[in-house]
């Protein structure tokens, strides 16, 4: 192998070209990142692009479909149910992403502080985002059936009415969001904790010695720390919420009356359970992908236009 | 007689070979040879274990014939797999399918055309119940052989009329008595109702509810085929029934997954259950006391839901596979065999022949409630062998549920089921 030092860049020798150190160090980054790119390319480009050409065919699969062009994508402007999903999808993350970012920086404060056995009532905290979210919902269906689950019974005996939970199209939905929120705010929390303890305490104690009241410490010194990380969460549970699914399939089924039917549970209908509509499937899923892009990305560009950046 | 039966099945299995053997001159293999045919059985546990004890048999009688026994997947997802694996190698030669999606399924060119092997009549194929027969013929087509075959009746839980002084349903009830006893056994205090519906919106529900259109002489589809069949004021009276009973009775046990029902049964606190066989041994098991009542009826009809559940065969460019997968499905429902695939596990007969050997007279006589259950076959009907059927069941499914819950009004319900089964119809027809 010739030491080529400073280029040897002539055009007759093209052997001595490759193994131009530059070359050789292209070529020995991608050799490194080839398996993971190839994953990424094979498992997650490819079926995008696949999908997308999905979305222009009207097919089962049964018999070979045809080309439809966009109208899957006008079928779904006119679709009652594709607007029912979508206005659902949005009320759930409007609940959920607040609620779990409000209630994840509350509960890491409190495990925040110096409390007896504060790693038991941490692992607590994390141990229901461990469980599947199948086993939450099933076990959820237990606590909340309206004739013999604990929750009525709860309330009997506390001499409220019983409550028909998920069979209710108004409880049903904020049900879910309350059983979502026991499932992952463990993960809010750790995220939380992490970046409280990234706090070095000598800041917080010249703001005590400073004057600062407890608050007026939370507001100036700990918030502006937590902004970066506050982003991530957002962005996270607004893409988390999108795509909810597993809850409503081991719960509700998108009863009642279809008030809690997801845009992805619609989807899983229309592809997979129902309707067999592969095509049409493909059109919704591409479609919720870009509008999740789009949230992603608006998110993304604000925090760093203001300074917040997280990414 | 049980001996005859057999040979003449093997002479057949020979006959169907041999004619394979003539017509297979342009297909890639020989008629003969080892041949490995793919089982997606849909079962797992004891049912998996039988097709596998039964596969082992038929190979030891065909050692030519290696059968692979695999769940392929759970029955509701069956459709799905098939679909997604069609267009590959990797589909079976035999799946276990719901007769509602033969329809969809049988437009595919790798279905097996069974028409002119059922016309052998070491298959016996008339010796099928009608409504198997039915689900399985697809435009004059015979695309599959029956697997599995159920019945909806009521099953009530004798403790619970006793207790009540409420005299047992006799064979010709109405809904209106079904209301009135379902009335009579609910006690609010005790948590106790007169009956359970599964309102999950899905194929559960629908089955639950079409007894009600056939008695009344409508139908899913109208006759041409293009519309549905139950826009009709009696219909409409029908819901305001199951509506009058589950919100002003507060008579009706709401089951919203369809799982719930039975438990409770054993517990006392659903007097009766509109279910099927299948039912039984596990009620049986749980030491409940029942009899078994048809559906209630309108007009003297009873007629229920049948569950026609096939077996359907696939091709693989490859006669021999295909013949081999045809004789083996052929020798699995015969009666012998049958006798312990269905009868084993608490199912009723696929054939008539089934009910004549012994094992289906010592469950008749053990197992309350089979015999009834077996007579209520002749009321059975099929559901359409369409391609939309499932998305006008779940138009229908989504809009009954929505009454029982109080969600919807019986007339408003009614024609939201009606334009979206109409809508599902139209774009089928139009490809």
């Amino acid at each position: 192998m010739a030491l080529v030092v400073g280029g040897g860049l002539s055009p007759s020798k093209t052997a001595a070209r490759l193994t131009t150190p530059s070359v050789r160090r292209t070529l020995t980054g991608w050799g490194f990142i080839a398996p993971a790119a190839s994953v990424i390319i094979g498992l997650t480009i490819f079926p995008a692009i696949w999908a997308a050409w999905l979305s222009t065919q009207k097919t089962d699969f049964i018999v070979p479909g045809k080309n439809v062009g966009a109208q899957n994508y006008r079928t779904m402007i006119d679709d009652p149910r594709v607007w029912q999903a979508v206005r659902n999808t949005l009320f759930y993350a409007a609940m959920f992403v607040p609620a779990s970012m409000v209630l994840g920086l509350l509960i890491a404060l409190a495990l925040n502080q110096p409390v007896r056995m504060k790693s038991f009532y941490r692992t607590c905290i994390f141990v229901p985002f461990v469980a599947s979210a199948a086993a939450t919902g099933i076990l959820a269906t237990f606590v909340f059936n309206k004739d013999f689950g604990i929750a009525n019974d709860v309330l009997d005996a506390v001499g409220v009415d019983r409550q028909p939970f998920f069979q209710s199209p108004t409880q049903a939905m904020i049900l879910l969001v309350v059983v979502s929120l026991w499932g992952s705010v463990g993960f809010n929390v750790v995220v939380f904790l992490a970046a409280l303890q990234n706090i070095p305490g000598d800041v917080i104690e010249a703001a005590k010695v400073d004057g600062a009241y407890r608050w007026a410490t939370f507001r100036h010194v700990i918030a502006p720390t937590l902004t970066p990380v506050a982003v991530f969460e957002a962005v996270w549970g607004v893409i988390t919420a999108l795509q909810f699914f597993d809850l409503i399939i081991t719960t509700t089924n998108g009863g009642p009356v279809g008030k809690t039917n997801s845009v992805v549970f619609l989807l899983f209908q229309v592809a997979f359970l129902k309707a067999h509509k592969y095509g049409y499937g493909a059109a919704i899923a591409v479609s919720l992908s870009v509008v999740t892009l789009l949230a992603a990305l608006v998110m993304v560009v604000y925090s760093r236009r203001t300074g917040r950046a997280a990414f | 007689m049980t001996n005859m039966r057999r040979s003449l099945a093997l002479l057949a299995v020979a006959g169907l070979g041999s004619l394979a053997a003539c017509g297979g001159g342009s297909d890639k293999s020989a008629a003969t040879g080892p041949v490995t045919i793919t089982f997606w059985t849909g079962q797992t546990d004891e049912a998996a274990q039988l097709i596998q004890k039964l596969a082992d048999e038929y190979h030891g009688l065909h050692p030519d014939v290696t059968i692979s026994v695999e769940e392929g997947a759970i029955p509701d997802e069956m459709r799905s797999k098939l679909e997604l694996t069609l267009g590959t190698n990797t589909y079976p030669d035999v799946a276990y399918v719901y007769g509602s999606d033969a329809a969809a399924l049988s437009r595919s060119d790798k279905v097996v055309d069974l028409t002119e092997a059922v016309k052998d009549p070491a298959v016996g194929w008339d010796d099928f119940w009608p409504s198997e027969r039915t689900a399985a013929t697809i435009d004059g087509k015979v695309v599959a052989f029956p697997a599995v075959v159920g019945d909806l009746g009521i099953i009530y839980n004798k403790r619970m009329f006793a207790a009540a002084g409420v005299a047992e349903p006799t064979a010709d009830w109405t809904w209106e008595d079904f209301r009135t006893i379902a009335k009579q056994l609910t006690n609010a205090d005790d948590s106790a109702f007169g009956t359970a519906y599964n309102t999950s919106g899905t194929e559960g529900t629908v089955a639950t509810f079409l007894p009600m259109v056939w008695q009344q002489g409508l139908d899913v589809t109208a006759a041409d085929g293009k519309t549905v069949g139950f826009d009709s004021p009696a219909i409409a009276a029908s819901l305001e029934l199951l509506r009058a009973m589950a919100i002003d009775d507060k008579s009706v046990l709401i089951d919203p997954a369809g799982d719930q029902a039975q438990s409770l049964f054993t517990n006392d606190k659903v007097a009766m259950l509109i279910t099927g066989p299948w039912a039984l041994s596990d009620l049986q098991a749980a030491k409940a006391e029942f009899g078994v009542q048809v559906l209630p009826g309108y007009d003297g009809h009873h007629d229920t839901t049948g569950g026609q559940d096939l077996w359907m065969l696939f091709n693989h460019d490859d006669a021999r596979r295909a013949q081999a997968a045809t004789d083996f499905i052929a020798w699995f429902t015969q009666a012998e065999q049958d006798a312990r695939w269905s009868i084993d596990q608490f199912n009723l007969p696929i054939r008539a022949a089934t009910a004549e050997q012994p094992a289906f007279t010592k469950t008749a006589a053990e197992l309350p409630g089979y015999q009834e259950f077996f007579d209520n076959l002749g009321n059975t009907r099929a559901r359409p062998s369409i391609v939309a059927y499932p998305e006008v069941s779940f138009a229908l499914g989504e809009q009954i549920a929505a009454v029982l819950t109080g969600q919807s009004q019986p007339d408003a319900a009614l024609k939201s089921a009606v334009a979206a089964g109409n809508a599902a119809l139209a774009e089928s027809a139009g490809g």
